[in-house]
Formats: C-alpha cells, sequence, structure tokens
C-alpha cells in the first residue's frame, strides 16, 4: 500500500508526538542548565529527578540540539497528514538525527564506563545511569518511525 | 566581458541555461512521465538543503561530532597520559642531572603531553569522514553557497574551508580550484582562521580546565567563530581591497551513501597520520628546543631562563588581553606548529599531565583569560608553513604580509572583544 491519507494522519500523530517530546525536554535541559551557562549555577526549574538520578541533566546546547530534532519531526507534520510522501523526509532525517545522537550518548557511555573500570579520578564516582540522556531514551520511542522510513518503500513511489 | 554585456550573464551560466532548456524541449515532445520514484536521497535533501532547516541541522550535526571527539575520547587520553607520566617519574632516577631532565621533562612531559591529544583529534577525523563519505559534506558547501552567495562571496570558497578543518596547507592549495583571481586571493586570505586539527589539543585542555561540562560547547564555539570571522573578513576584503562580483558556482551533489566503518577509518587514519609524522619531528625537536631554552642557563629559574626572558618581553604588548608571560611565550612558539604551545605550557609549568597543567593554569587565570586565549590561538598564523604556503600560492610577498598582520590584528581585536565583554559579564 502505497502513502496516502489515512496511513499519512497515523505517521502525523506520531511525528507530533515524538516532536513534542524532543522539543520538551530540550527545553527542559536549557532550564536546568541556565545556571551553569551564565555562571551562577542556580537552575531556573529545581532538577528533575526519578529514583535519585537526574532525568534531565543541565545542557543548555545539548537541549538546544534537541529541539532542533524536534523542529525536524514537527515541520514535516502537516504535509504528512495531507498523505504527501514528502513529509515523510522530515521523519526519515528527524529519526536519523536521533539515532545519531542516540550513538553519540550511548559510546559516551562506553567511553565513561572504561574510565571507570580503569578507575580514573574523574570518574571515581560515575554511575552508567547518569548517563542515560533523554537522547537516549527518546531514541527508543523513535525507533519505530525509524524503522518505517527506512523500510517501507512503498511509500516512496 | 563583451559577451557577459550583450548576454546579460556569465556566458557559462547562459550556455548551461539553453542546455537544459534544449533537453527539457525534446524530453519533453519523447517521454511521457509516470510517478517519479522518491528516493532516499531525494528525501535527506528535502531536510539538509531546507531553506530553514539546513543550517540548524548542520550546527547539529557538528556539535555531535565534537561532543563525539571531545568525551567519548576522555579516558583514552588519561590512559595515555597516565602512561608517559609513568615514563617521565621513571626517568628522574637517571644519573645525569641534565639527561634526566632533558628525557622526563622535555620528552616525556612535554612530547608525551602532546600525544594524549592523539584519542581527540583522530576522534574528529573519524567523525568528519563519516561526514565527508556519506555525501553530508558536500550539501554542507552547498547550504553556506546560500549564505555567501548573498554577501557576494564564492560558493566555491567553502570547499577548502571544509578542507582547513583538517590542516589549512592542503586547504588553501586547494583554492586553485577557484576561477577568478580576486575570489581565490580572498579565499586563501581567509583560510588560516578556519580551524585546523593543530588548534584541537590546545582547545582542549584550555576548555577542560575552565569550562566543565560547557567544554564541548567551548570548543565547537571556536570552530563557528573561524567560520564566522572568515566570512565577515571575506566580505569586508570584497567591499574594499578585492572589490567584484562572485563568479557563479554551479555544483554536483553526490548521492548519499551509508559510510563504511573500515572506510572511515582510513579516511581518518589519512588525515590523522599527519598528526603522527609531526610529533615524530617538528613537535619532537620542539620540545627539545622549549626544554633547552627553558632551561638554561641550568639552574635558574625558569622566570630567568631563555623562554621566560623572550615571554616577558613580548608581554607588556598582550596585558589587555590577559597574558602574562607563560602565555605570550607558548604562542611565540605556537608559530612552529600550533600544538607546540600545548606542549609550552607543560614544560613551563614543569607539571606532568593534564590534570596537573588544568590546575596550573585554573591557578594563574580566569574563564575569560582561557576563552581568549582559545580564540587567540583559532585567528592569529596558524604556523610558519602556512605563511610559505601563502608566498607559494599568491606569488606576493605583499599579501602574505598582508595575512600575516590581518591575522594578528583579528585575533587581537578579538581578544580585545573577548575580554570585555566577559568582564562586563563578570566572568573576570
Amino acid at each position: 500500500m502505497g502513502f496516502n491519507k489515512n496511513v499519512g494522519t497515523e505517521i502525523a500523530v506520531y511525528s507530533f508526538v515524538i516532536g513534542i517530546l524532543y522539543a520538551i525536554f530540550g527545553i527542559l535541559e536549557i532550564l536546568v542548565g541556565w545556571g551553569d551557562l551564565i555562571g551562577t549555577g542556580v537552575s531556573l526549574i529545581p532538577p528533575l529527578e526519578l529514583v535519585g538520578v537526574n532525568v534531565v541533566p543541565p545542557d543548555v546546547f545539548g537541549g538546544i540540539m534537541l529541539i532542533i530534532i524536534g523542529a525536524v519531526y514537527l515541520t514535516g507534520v502537516k504535509q504528512q497528514a495531507k498523505g504527501e510522501r514528502e513529509g515523510l523526509s522530515f521523519l526519515l532525517v528527524g529519526s536519523l538525527l536521533a539515532a545519531i545522537f542516540f550513538g553519540v550518548y550511548l559510546v559516551i557511555m562506553l567511553a565513561n564506563g572504561v574510565g571507570y573500570v580503569f578507575q580514573f579520578e574523574d570518574w571515581l564516582e560515575w554511575i552508567w545511569l547518569d548517563d542515560l540522556r533523554p537522547g537516549i531514551w527518546l531514541f527508543l520511542m523513535a525507533l519505530p518511525g525509524t524503522y518505517l522510513a527506512f523500510t517501507k518503500k512503498k511509500w516512496r513511489e | 566581458m563583451k559577451a557577459k554585456e550583450v548576454l546579460g550573464d556569465d556566458p557559462e551560466i547562459v550556455l548551461a541555461d539553453k542546455r537544459y532548456d534544449l533537453v527539457s524541449n525534446i524530453l519533453a515532445t519523447s517521454l511521457v512521465k509516470g510517478a517519479k520514484k522518491w528516493t532516499i536521497t531525494d528525501m535527506l535533501d528535502k531536510v539538509f538543503i531546507h531553506k530553514f532547516l539546513g543550517i540548524p541541522v548542520f550546527i547539529a550535526l557538528f556539535w555531535a561530532m565534537f561532543r563525539f571527539a571531545y568525551d567519548a575520547s576522555a579516558p583514552f587520553m588519561e590512559i595515555i597520559g597516565f602512561f608517559f607520566e609513568s615514563l617521565a617519574e621513571a626517568s628522574a632516577g637517571i644519573p645525569n642531572e641534565v639527561l634526566a631532565s632533558l628525557i622526563g621533562d622535555g620528552i616525556f612531559g612535554g612530547l608525551g603531553f602532546i600525544l594524549t591529544f592523539i584519542p581527540p583529534i583522530f576522534f574528529l577525523f573519524f567523525g568528519i569522514a563519516i561526514l565527508e563519505d556519506s555525501g553530508y559534506l558536500a550539501r554542507a558547501a552547498f547550504i553556506m553557497d546560500r549564505i555567501m552567495f548573498k554577501l557576494g562571496l564564492h560558493g566555491r570558497s567553502f570547499i577548502p574551508m571544509l578542507l582547513g578543518f583538517g590542516c589549512n596547507i592542503p586547504a588553501m592549495m586547494a583554492t586553485r580550484s577557484i576561477e577568478g583571481e580576486k575570489d581565490r586571493l580572498i579565499t586563501l586570505l581567509v583560510n588560516p582562521f578556519i580551524s585546523c586539527g593543530a588548534r584541537l589539543p590546545v582547545y582542549i585542555l584550555i576548555a577542560g580546565a575552565f569550562f566543565g561540562s560547557m567544554a564541548t560547547t567551548a570548543i565547537w564555539s571556536m570552530y563557528f567563530l573561524g567560520i564566522v570571522v572568515a566570512i565577515l573578513l571575506a566580505l569586508l576584503l570584497r567591499k574594499t581591497l578585492l572589490k567584484g562580483e562572485p563568479a557563479p558556482f554551479i555544483m554536483e551533489l553526490p548521492l548519499y551513501k551509508a559510510p563504511t566503518f573500515y572506510g572511515s577509518v582510513i579516511h581518518m587514519w589519512e588525515r590523522g597520520v599527519q598528526f603522527l609524522k609531526k610529533a615524530g619531528t617538528y613537535l619532537l625537536a620542539g620540545a627539545i628546543m622549549l626544554w633547552f631554552l627553558s632551561t638554561f642557563p641550568w639552574g635558574a629559574e625558569v622566570e630567568l631562563s631563555y623562554t621566560g626572558q623572550i615571554g616577558q618581553a613580548l608581554a607588556p604588548l598582550f596585558a589587555p588581553l590577559g597574558f602574562d608571560w607563560r602565555i605570550v611565550a607558548s604562542l611565540v612558539f605556537a608559530l612552529l606548529a600550533k600544538e607546540i604551545a600545548v606542549e609550552a605550557l607543560g614544560i613551563i609549568y614543569a607539571v606532568e599531565g593534564e590534570t596537573a597543567i588544568a590546575g596550573a593554569l585554573v591557578a594563574s587565570y580566569n574563564p575569560v583569560i582561557g576563552f581568549t586565549l582559545m580564540a587567540f590561538t583559532l585567528l592569529y598564523i596558524p604556523c610558519v608553513a602556512t605563511i610559505g604556503t601563502m608566498k607559494k600560492e599568491s606569488g606576493s610577498w605583499k599579501w602574505t604580509i598582508f595575512q600575516l598582520v590581518l591575522t594578528l590584528v583579528v585575533a587581537y581585536v578579538v581578544g580585545l572583544v573577548i575580554t570585555g565583554i566577559g568582564t562586563a559579564l563578570g566572568y573576570a
């Protein structure tokens, strides 16, 4: 089945949800990290913790990158809802960017693991949950879209 | 010139337009079109060269690359640093005091320290290789061309600029592909502002010392600053000394392809091995020379050594930037190769390892001076080899000296601006 309005509407809803999630967590990273950027060390919102682990790292520029990924997803929503196959481009590139950031953060987590194994000074208190950032787990939500964008060749005909 | 006046546009463009018109007319009468298959390349280009998303996506991809190069390489830097620190400690047992100092402080302390930067340099080149092999870098040139042409600059200039991320010398040689003499000269003049791999160790040391979790962003901002300064200066030159219209830029975009791990590793190695060769020659010689100048007259404090004397003689010139004689001396020696600045700081402070040198820097300077030093390192002439390349490529001592003065003046002025803003914001 080719790409049509019915499929397009479902993809549009999916892209909208993923795009909004990336944008929200991007904004949260900025708000939490703002204090570090301007040197006060005081974040604009309290740290968001789950079982004692920071869910949102203080990272202003990392947050901007998440917003860019969210913007790519959201830009395609209108065309997808109309059933225009061009809208799939935004799902594909959004997923690709999400995958690149997922890969980079995962490699950093593994590299930090190497530092911990060798017990270097900067890694003595490192735990892997510290590196479990939104860029990693948001990609797991984006995974179905990535799979569809790359494999549904009929949608591109 | 006459053909251009008659045709109202560049003859090559008119010829290309006519050729495409002819092809279109023939196809219109002989081909029945079906729906065009929407390929992966079409889909990717829809976003990568998108009017509004193209630049943010470019920024995001480069930021991811620096994050990978800096953060993922940190533990491997520690491993190499630990190795050389152990060797330096072991060399203290050599009975001859001068030889022990040469091997411990000069070779293992100086050259060994610079070798700890092998992981981020290779990781950065790996990232660039992936972007290049995938076909994305050609799109980066395309989206930058859009901006550059609006500013009255030649789009082809951006390709040598991209090459400059590796090394400015082949990048300056690559300007031979630019046809217009003025376009080529502008590109040659601004190419040294593009941050080559040799500056990376300086950024990593300073950013790691002063900016903590913001280190990646501080490093990335230097690459961005280099591009912005290059474009603004090119614009200034176009409007003043090298007036004229840029020649049109026609570029065929290659199809995207998935980069292979093996292929990217090969490309990383081809670039990275240049650093290893430099380490075995220039940087080793630089480390020995620096050790000699910083240790003699034998037994004197480093402030009274030859290095100290050179640094102190020039320090008043750089006082407005907050640079003391140590920084000034390291910048002078870095004219041989930018990595030598890092070697020099290691030898001058006479401490081993990135953590110890970073600690010494934090104790001596503030973040504004750190950021100013990064920007100054970025903007003043990359190395003596680039001066030779400029002379060879421009065929003119006048333009070579102009470039030398231009880079120093720009570095100084930008340094003053950063110092002023940083101080006003209270970061000093």
